[in-house]
């Protein structure tokens, strides 16, 4: 899957599910930070990434991600 | 290991008489827990003869309770701790309980991540599916 194909995934979802104001999604935006992805969210994040991509992330997934775009590569560096 | 219905709900949830909203235990997984609530007299969150909008969340967020207790207390083997619920969605209700129907609630786990859990909650009485809702809960750091 192309990056630019998970970028479109992600950012659907975050406008859909976690009703993210369109317009604070960039790439170097950060998940806590700038688009407010608390602790709950994380879990749905968790799910969409099982469910779309077919990756269970780990807590310790999350410490070396901090932005949009590295959310975004971790995911195309994961998926089969 | 003791039959679920044995188990002394003081042992899974804090929650004491008249705000207690589970009685019994009827059978657990990781994935899948089922649980009973004879809707009674004396209990609080009562609307006349029904159990509230209210009261039936709140029966449903002990169900969720009643999971994790048993698996902090039974699994882990620690007592278990304080929870909270973190957020309701797709709260759906085609009727409220009414007083002597035993509810049998089904609550089944979505993702468990740190300390938050996703679940899929659904109420019955009997095989009438009566309410349903996604709830988030968590526990609260020791």
């Amino acid at each position: 899957m192309s990056i630019e194909e998970i970028n479109e995934k992600v950012r659907n979802f975050l406008v859909e599910d976690l009703e993210i104001e369109e317009e604070k999604i960039e790439g170097g935006a950060r998940l806590k930070e700038d688009l407010g992805i608390d602790s709950l969210e994380v879990v749905d994040v968790v799910v969409l990434v099982e469910d779309q991509f077919g990756y269970k992330m780990k807590p310790e997934d999350f410490k070396e991600i901090q932005t949009l775009d590295q959310f975004c590569k971790f995911i195309q560096d994961h998926i089969a | 290991m003791k039959p679920f219905e044995d188990i002394d709900m003081d042992l899974l949830l804090p929650q004491q008489p008249p705000f207690r909203f589970v009685d019994v235990l009827d059978s657990y997984s990781q994935e899948n827990t089922v649980v009973h609530f004879t809707v009674g007299t004396g209990h609080m969150l009562m609307d006349g003869e029904e159990l509230s909008a209210a009261g039936l969340l709140e029966h449903m967020a002990q169900a969720c309770a009643v999971r994790t207790g048993y698996y902090t207390r039974f699994v882990l083997h620690l007592p278990p701790g304080i929870g909270y619920i973190g957020q309701v969605k797709k709260y759906s209700i085609s009727r409220l309980p009414r007083r002597g129907e035993k509810l049998t609630t089904t609550v089944l786990l979505v993702q468990d991540f740190f300390n938050v859990s996703m679940t899929d909650v659904q109420v019955r009485v009997g095989e009438e599916l009566i309410a349903s809702a996604s709830l988030k809960t968590a526990q609260a750091s020791k």
